[in-house]
């Protein structure tokens, strides 16, 4: 009996070892309060690196204007982030309506432009007025970039730091209706979404 | 013959014992941790506070380039839905939702891992 009970113990311990080990070893890819896993992709923004482009309005013209921050991030990666404007820079809406600054220095859609020509994510928000995001930035090959959704199909604005922006209402254009394309100065195209 | 029993005793303690170890080690693991990698790091990103209810959802753009997926939100609902291109890193932020707590992030990566959640780094 008492034997059972020594091993029960001893496996019991054994679990609770493995499982402290398993936690001690997680929390080196995130152990720092900074987003910055080890061995992981330091995306926070080299200071002074960050500038708006590619403003527009609101598509149903409620709110403030929405834009690209283009930033380069620590290990060289360029990132952008899209969001309304408020005091000059981009953010992201609360819930009570109000407008956080993105911050920058954590990442954002960040990608490496000697791998792939051209990054590109799509965001959609949930609720009444929700918008459907479209942003990126494109590489020096990327020639044009061309957004497709059920109401069709059109170039974006590419920004001088080659950020583009698209906001749709989302009602409009769920994110698995979006698509997008990139053509290369080559001539070829590469699909970046959809 | 007698002198094998204990020691064939001893092997399968021995065994038992790493069993065990391993056992705990993989429900630690499967129980996704804030953040991990899995080909590529992902999961819910605190940022400079773990309590300013400001956070994102993320699967960074590599090693591995596939298309990936980076949901954001509170309290076991998604408020943002994300998806990016291969080679981009998924980010999806979000502020002024609820305490970061119950905050949550659900990702994929193509071919990599499939859809799956991730809590606060300090969960409710």
């Amino acid at each position: 009996m008492r034997r059972t009970i020594i091993a029960l113990v001893t496996l019991a311990l054994c679990v609770a070892g493995g499982f402290a080990t398993a936690t001690v070893l997680g929390a080196g890819a995130d152990g720092s309060p900074a987003p910055k896993p080890a061995g992981g992709l330091d995306l926070g923004a080299k200071p002074g690196s960050d500038s708006v482009e590619s403003r527009q309005a609101d598509p149903a013209g409620r709110g403030p204007d929405w834009g690209v921050v283009v930033f380069t991030a620590r290990n060289g990666h360029a990132c952008a982030a899209a969001g309304p404007i408020a005091g000059g820079r981009v953010g992201a809406r609360r819930r009570d309506g109000t407008i956080a600054p993105y911050p920058i220095d954590e990442g954002a859609s960040c990608v490496d432009l000697d791998a792939v020509p051209a990054g590109a994510q799509v965001t959609m928000g949930t609720g009444a007025g929700a918008r459907t995001v479209v942003h990126g930035v494109a590489g020096p090959d990327v020639a044009s970039v061309t957004l497709t959704t059920p109401q069709g199909a059109r170039d974006l604005r590419i920004g001088p730091r080659g950020s583009f922006l698209a906001v749709l209402d989302a009602a409009d254009a769920a994110l698995g209706d979006v698509k997008l394309s990139a053509r290369l100065h080559s001539g070829a195209s590469r699909q970046l979404l959809g | 013959m007698t002198s094998s029993g204990p020691r064939v005793q001893r092997g399968v303690l021995l065994l038992a014992t790493l069993a065990a170890f391993a056992f705990g080690a993989v429900i630690k693991v499967a129980s996704a941790s804030h953040y991990h990698t899995n080909c590529n790091g992902h999961g819910l990103v605190h940022g400079n506070s773990t309590s300013d209810s400001a956070y994102h959802s993320r699967v960074e753009g590599g090693p591995c380039q596939r298309t990936s997926r980076c949901d954001v939100g509170q309290f076991g609902n998604i408020v943002s839905y994300g998806g990016a291109a291969a080679g981009v890193t998924c980010d999806n932020f979000l502020s002024g939702y609820g305490p970061e707590c119950y905050g949550n992030a659900w990702t994929r990566l193509t071919d990599a891992f499939d859809y799956h959640r991730h809590d606060a780094h300090s969960p409710c």
